[in-house]
């Protein structure tokens, strides 16, 4: 539950920091360690569904297996009597030092997906955007604005599916052969954007009926505050991935990214 | 009467009103002089010449056939052209004896609220509760009163068990007193409603226009009205504008006179005539039959057509006028009331489609819960029912736009899936509720020719009959406008107009008349009814019953996905009473005026 | 010209940005699989398309910041409604960004022609490649296919962003919903 009441800005914040403190890495263990305090954090403080966290974190799995192998496969040129080999198949070798590279890359594509996971799960959309107001202060013409434009979200889905019917219905035929697709993709899309613009500039029309003037000084239904609460969450996750750290250090893993350019 | 007569009636009444100090007479909530409005700089303007006024305390309504620039007057009155949308105004606007420039932005919100046509894209925030919160903050309301103005306004409409639900839930009618919900929670001296009950079913319609009333009664609210069904409104009205399809105002005076002067105008601008007004035109002209052909003295009669008297506007004042004749003319009155209408032969009995117990879920809930139904050839059929009920969904099963869950569907004693696509829709044409789904050209021209094109005829015919269909809707002015920039009423003109022109046997048509004028919806209506005669069906959502009355052969009444009545419009009326109620139905009023008639009539019997 | 944004023009923007949100994220499971397949370069091919809106918004609103404000936001959107690469992705999307507006900046918001929108598909590109350098650590790889990279998606820039962009904004400018645009005002 906690997660959830966590100032969005902060919970931002401490992402973003906790982000950059593990792209320092270039080693396997640390993101593993981190990988597993970061689904501790996600499932300790907040009750996040795991089927959606799963649903949400399955995709990276592939793509981190992705970047797996290329590593191995497209190595930087590195000395192979540097380190011990590992495989070798033919010309094609794996030695000790690709492996781990490789297996870093993907890892961390996995961590930075989790730690995301934590936002994406736990953060409502309008709060995010007050907090922005109230803590970053973002104008509100902005923040309502941005506001306005995602509301179309749920409509969009809707509308393509009546849509596409309304294609079948006026005797639209599938097409064949890529410039005709191209064609037909473009009849469903210019209309869809076309009514997403009409509906904009009515939003606009209502909002400033509804007295909006994007002036600052408003008062706030609801009022975001960052309160000890806040901060000792975001000292808990990078305290905790500055614990992976060390404890990699200890074991001997840790190497630092020296921006192998 | 020309034009020019007509604006001097409406000047004359104007100039009867007590006016003060014209430039800063703050009892005035609007005032425009030599408004004029156009799109772009050379086009022909959209209105021209607009002087108007809206007094502080008074209910106007705005009437005017489809297209000719309503709601534009509306945006231009209460500034949001040209400062939110840009356009070309000239003229001045005053609100509240203020020049519309001198307003800060924002401020004019706090005086006048508005209620959109368009009610899918006026709100800005994800729930309901929010976006109301969005209209307090907007004027600086303290936070800590901000929670009971939310119940309140929220109680006020009857929205107060969704407060934490997604706007984007809501049915159109909850979204349509939402808007009015936030207008209440502006605090405004003054409310402009641009249609906004197209598409409640009858009882929420009458629900809103009730609460609104109670409102304008209780807090003196200022109403401007913009409507073209105005049976709802008309008994509440001061004063009637009138603007014709040039977008010049024509009349501008109480309704009863132009009521009484100006029928004949106002039929062929399109204009609607309160439904009691049509009633007793009908009802004198048969009377006077009657009496003629049984040589009873026609000055028993003559009472109902009187000219002297103001027409009646509302039920109640038809009904007035008919309890004031002798005893058996207003027996009379009722036979010709509720007429036994002949049922229609069917020249034939071939059985179109036929569904059999279909379900349709949605996240799991049964919308569509085992509905049988029967099509037959050269038959009008309406489909009626509350709003949510699933017609719409209902429609797109039976077209074969959208797979049933369970049950099947037979088109000609085939099923459908059997059919090719292509064969399928030369058989099924589908006017979609909301028409911005089905334009696919870039013009109005061309949206009419696609389907002709389709058929293979020759460039000359489709352009002919584009042409024509093109003056049957009034759509030549905008014919090569972008359907996408056409007022409501023109949109769903167009796109009933566009499937019409393909020539397929069934015809499925989901509320083809709302915001249409009158000269529009008999249009389309006639248009059906030739279809109908040449032996194709049609099935209409409607939630108008003086169309159902007027057309149908054959009523549905759907509620919670189910059939809950399948059979003749006059033995609804008549025989199901309780169904209507329970259905969110409405009589038509002929047969609702006969009803209270009848009943009065019994009373004075027993009293006698 | 008037660089002054009116509350139209920020919500065209952010409706833009929302439904090409959902466009990348749909292009993401694209990339994923392709990556999967094919490695990084699976990405590189269709790299161009996460640029697209800042084209679009860009040549259709024609103000300052229109490039970046819009990818920025449609990066917004992507986190909002669940891509798990997460806040970050905000970053990358204000780096995009900001190599499109530099483009645009270098031509003082006067050009948008085709050449032009191409170039700032490339300006994104470039930028976008820098920061995946250090972010997804591209060091890795050998030299050779780093390259081979850049230039594909360099490629892709121009191509899918610039030209489809425009080609987009231009079937949408013909339909007349952006009568009161700049892009329509220069088209007459
Ligand atoms: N954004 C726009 N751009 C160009 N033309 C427009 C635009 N909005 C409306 N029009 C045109 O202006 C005219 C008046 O439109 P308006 O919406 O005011 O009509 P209306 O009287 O409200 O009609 P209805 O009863 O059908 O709602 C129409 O001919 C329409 O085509
Ligand atoms: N996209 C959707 N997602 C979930 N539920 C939906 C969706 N569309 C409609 N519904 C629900 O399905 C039910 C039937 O909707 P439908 O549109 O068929 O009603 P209707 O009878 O046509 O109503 P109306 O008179 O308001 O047009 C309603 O309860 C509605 O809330
Ligand atoms: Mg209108
Ligand atoms: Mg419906």
């Amino acid at each position: 539950m906690m997660l959830r009441d966590w100032n969005p800005s902060i919970k931002g914040l401490a992402i973003i920091l906790a982000v950059i403190l593990l792209s320092l890495t270039f080693d396997p263990v640390t993101p593993l360690l981190a990988l597993a305090f970061t689904i501790l954090f996600t499932f300790g403080l907040g009750r996040v569904p795991w089927r959606k966290w799963l649903l949400g974190f399955a995709p990276f799995l592939i793509m981190g297996f992705g970047y797996v192998w290329t590593a191995l496969l497209f190595p930087r040129s590195a000395d192979p009597a540097a380190s011990a080999v590992l495989w070798q198949w033919g010309s094609f070798i794996v030695i000790e030092a690709t492996f781990h590279q490789a297996l870093s890359l993907g890892l961390r594509v996995l961590i930075f997906s989790a730690l995301s996971l934590i936002f994406i799960l736990t953060t409502d959309p309008v709060r995010f955007m007050l907090s922005l107001m109230q803590q970053c202060k973002l104008s509100p013409k902005w923040a309502y604005g941005i506001l306005a434009g995602y509301r179309f979200l749920p409509f969009f889905k809707e509308e393509l599916r009546i849509l596409q019917h309304a294609h079948r219905m006026r005797g639209v035929e599938r097409e064949r052969g890529w410039k005709n697709k191209l064609r037909a993709w473009k009849r469903y899309a210019i209309p869809l954007l076309a009514s997403a613009i009409r509906k904009s500039e009515r939003v606009a029309a209502a909002m400033i009926s509804k007295g909006f003037s994007g002036r600052r000084d408003r008062t706030y239904y609801t009022e975001l505050r960052v309160t000890w609460k806040d901060w000792l969450l975001l000292a808990l996750l990078l305290g905790g991935i500055t614990l992976c750290y060390y404890l990699s250090w200890k074991l001997g893993y840790t190497q630092w990214y020296r921006g192998q350019l | 009467m020309t034009a020019g007569q007509l604006l001097a009636t409406g000047r004359s009444h104007s100039a009867s009103v007590p006016a003060g100090d014209d430039q800063h007479d703050s009892r005035k909530a609007i005032m425009a002089e030599g408004l004029a409005l156009a799109f772009e700089e050379h086009d022909a303007p959209v209105l021209a010449n607009i002087d108007a006024a809206v007094h502080d305390g008074e209910t106007v309504l705005l009437l005017g056939p489809s297209g000719c620039g309503k709601s534009s007057l509306a945006f231009c009155l209460t500034g949001l052209y040209p400062y939110a949308i840009d356009s070309h105004v000239e003229g001045r606007v005053s609100i509240y004896g203020k020049p519309l420039a001198d307003y800060e932005s924002g401020d004019i919100a706090q005086l006048i609220g508005i209620v959109f046509q368009d009610f899918e894209s006026q709100f800005c925030m994800l729930r309901v509760e929010e976006e109301i919160a969005f209209c307090l903050e907007n004027w600086n309301c303290p936070r800590a009163d901000m929670d009971h103005i939310i119940r309140e306004v929220l109680d006020k409409v009857g929205l107060n068990d969704w407060r934490h639900a997604f706007i984007h839930e809501l049915s159109g009618g909850m979204k349509q007193k939402l808007a009015l919900a936030c207008a209440l929670a502006l605090r405004t001296r003054m409310l402009v409603l641009d249609e906004p009950t197209s598409n409640l079913d009858p009882y929420a319609r009458r629900q809103f226009a009730n609460l609104v009333t109670e409102l304008a009664l209780k807090e003196g609210l200022t109403l401007l009205i913009i409507e073209h069904q105005l049976d709802d409104w008309i008994g509440i009205a001061n004063r009637l504008l009138v603007m014709d399809a040039d977008g010049t105002i024509v009349y501008d005076g109480l309704p009863a006179p132009y009521f009484k002067h100006h029928v004949a105008e106002a039929k062929a601008h399109g204009i609607w005539l309160p439904r009691a007004l049509e009633l007793q035109q009908a009802l004198a002209e048969d009377l006077s039959m009657v009496g003629k052909a049984t040589d009873v003295s026609s000055r028993d009669f003559a009472d109902i057509a009187e000219d002297a008297d103001d027409p009646p506007l509302t039920e109640q004042q038809l009904l007035a006028k008919l309890s004031s004749l002798p005893r058996d003319a207003q027996a009379t009155a009722l036979s010709l009331l509720t007429p036994l209408k002949t049922k229609r032969s069917y020249t034939e009995d071939r059985v179109f489609l036929q569904a059999h117990e279909l379900v349709f879920r949605r996240k799991g809930r049964a919308v569509i819960d085992g509905v049988s139904l029967t099509l037959r050839a050269g038959e009008w059929v309406a489909l009626v029912g509350p709003n949510g009920a699933g017609k719409s969904t209902l429609a797109s099963l039976l077209s074969g736009l959208t797979q049933p869950d369970e049950g099947n569907i037979l088109l000609q004693g085939i099923h459908l899936h059997r059919y090719a696509e292509r064969e399928l829709r030369a058989f099924i044409g589908y006017v979609f509720q909301n028409p911005e789904h089905q334009f696919i050209a870039d013009t109005v021209r061309d949206e009419l020719a696609f389907g002709l094109r389709r058929q293979g005829i020759s460039e000359e015919d489709v352009q002919s009959q584009v042409t024509d269909t093109l003056t049957r809707f009034r759509l030549t002015k905008i014919a090569d406008a972008n359907p996408f920039a056409l007022s409501q009423g023109q949109k769903r003109r167009l796109s009933v107009a566009a499937v019409l022109t393909d020539s397929q046997q069934l015809l499925m048509c989901d509320e083809p008349t709302y915001g249409q004028d009158a000269y529009a919806s008999k249009q389309l209506m006639d248009m059906l009814h030739s279809r109908v005669q040449a032996g194709s069906a049609v099935l209409m959502i409607t939630h108008d019953m003086e169309w159902v009355e007027a057309y149908a052969d054959r009523v549905i009444v759907l509620s919670e996905g189910q059939i809950r009545y399948d059979g003749s419009p006059a033995s609804l009326w008549t025989e199901h009473a309780s169904l209507l109620e329970a259905n969110h139905l409405r009589m038509p009023m002929n047969y609702s005026v006969a009803g209270r008639l009848r009943t009065q009539l019994a009373e004075g019997g027993e009293r006698r | 010209m008037n660089n002054q944004w009116k509350l139209r023009d920020i919500i065209v923007l952010s409706s833009l940005s929302v439904v090409f949100a959902v466009i990348y994220l749909l292009f993401l499971q694209v990339g994923n699989v392709l990556v999967g397949f094919m490695g990084p370069m699976g990405y590189e091919v269709i790299f161009g398309i996460w640029f697209i809106v800042s084209i679009i918004a860009a040549y259709i609103i024609r103000k300052p910041g229109a490039a970046v404000i819009s990818e920025t936001v449609a990066g917004v959107v992507e986190v909002l409604i669940g891509n798990a690469v997460g806040p970050i992705l905000i970053v990358s999307a204000l780096i995009q960004g900001l190599g499109a507006e530099a483009v645009f900046a270098a031509s003082r918001y006067r050009s948008y022609s085709t050449k032009v929108l191409m170039v700032a598909g490339v300006g994104s590109a470039v930028f976008s490649f820098i920061w995946g350098y250090f972010r997804s650590g591209f060091g890795a790889y050998s030299l050779g296919l780093v390259i081979a990279m850049l230039v594909v998606r360099c490629i892709s820039g121009a191509l899918i962003s610039g030209l489809l962009g425009k080609w987009i904004a231009d079937a949408l400018a013909k339909t007349g919903v952006l009568r009161s645009f700049p892009i329509a005002k220069e088209r007459k």
